[in-house]
């Protein structure tokens, strides 16, 4: 490594101990060597004090705008069941408990004078029906398909590609 | 502050208000490093506008093996010189030292005269007389102080090949320097 060299590397503080040595001797001896290195750390110093240029006001804003708006955009995905959809099987679900209920209530009525007791009396026989026959197990399969569905929806709709 | 991995994490699930965030941090020292190889300001806004597009379309490759700064001044440096290579600029290179200032009888000690004057600027006027892509190379090495590894990742030259170049630009430029001091302390005279 020539002197010069050694220069630049002791103003920028990269020498190792035995170069840094060798430089403090040199400089002890050589009044130019001294020089040299006022020089080049007014140098040094002057490099390390650049400022920055500065991109118009409008810069950011105009890479902004040259982005490409869909290519790490969210990708929400859409729910498998279309709404109607969750309105009908919600429907369903609600009329099928409301029915329940109400059988229950009115499995003993006690006046059969009431208006509504043939309402009643028709809902009693179609539940009987509907119990004894396959219809029900049929209706708590596809009931069972649709929460499925339902819960795998919410389930798909909340994953990562959501924000 | 967020760091860069979370402000690229975010970016990549879509939200490009933290890729701003990146831009309007990398902004000034791209635009540094396009300006300093083209030395025109609409050229170099335009380079670097370019490096920040390119480096949001390939953030997804991003493998984070370097610093996101080096990765983005490396694609801001291969933009800037492909512009300039496009305008095939012939700009004056440091090695023709000839058409510096004459070298005038040795009076006073370049050193004396640095101090007096303004050094920053004469520093500036020095690297503004660089080849476009020198001048680039100290900017990397002092104003970004991207270390000789980094450099060379960025622009592809081997590490020696940097180092060789960064103290031979050094000399010439304190050679430059004192040159030029001397010259105007001779017209003064």
């Amino acid at each position: 490594m020539n002197t010069q060299e050694l220069l630049w590397k002791y103003a920028e503080g990269q020498c190792s101990g035995h170069e840094k040595d060798e430089v403090e001797k040199l400089l002890a001896s050589d009044e130019n060597a001294k020089d040299e290195l006022r020089l080049i750390q007014e140098i040094h110093a002057s490099l390390s004090g650049l400022e920055a240029e500065q991109p118009s006001m409008r810069f950011a804003q105009n890479v902004m705008e040259s982005l490409p708006k869909k290519l790490y955009a969210n990708i929400g995905i859409e729910p498998l069941l279309p709404s109607y959809l969750k309105v009908i099987f919600w429907s369903i679900l609600s009329g099928i408990f409301i029915i329940l209920v109400f059988i229950s209530k009115t499995r003993n009525p006690t006046n059969k004078e009431l208006p509504y007791n043939y309402l009643i009396n028709e809902s009693i026989e179609m539940a009987t029906k509907l119990i004894s026959s396959d219809m029900l197990l049929y209706a708590v399969l596809i009931f069972i398909s649709l929460a499925t569905l339902a819960i795998f929806d919410r389930f798909l709709a909340r994953g990562k590609f959501t924000s | 502050m967020d760091n860069d991995q979370h402000l690229i994490a975010a970016t990549l699930r879509g939200d490009q208000a933290s890729y701003r965030v990146l831009v309007e941090r990398y902004q000034d020292y791209v635009f540094t490093v396009a300006f300093k190889v083209l030395r025109n300001r609409e050229e170099a806004e335009e380079a670097a506008q370019d490096a920040f597009l390119k480096a949001y379309r390939a953030l997804a490759s991003f493998e984070q093996r370097s610093k996101f700064s080096t990765w983005l001044y490396q694609i801001a440096w291969r933009a800037a010189i492909d512009r300039q290579r496009l305008k095939k600029l012939s700009k004056q290179s440091i090695d023709d030292e000839k058409s510096f200032l004459q070298i005038g009888d040795l009076e006073p000690t370049p050193v004396e005269l640095l101090q007096q004057k303004n050094t920053k600027k004469l520093v500036q006027q020095a690297l503004d007389n660089m080849k476009p892509e020198d001048a680039a190379l100290l900017t990397l090495y002092y104003l970004q102080e991207q270390s000789v590894k980094e450099i060379s990742g960025i622009t592809g030259l081997t590490e020696s090949n940097i180092k060789v170049k960064l103290f031979r630009l050094r000399d010439s430029l304190k050679n430059q320097l004192s040159r030029q001091l001397k010259t105007e302390v001779k017209d003064l005279l």
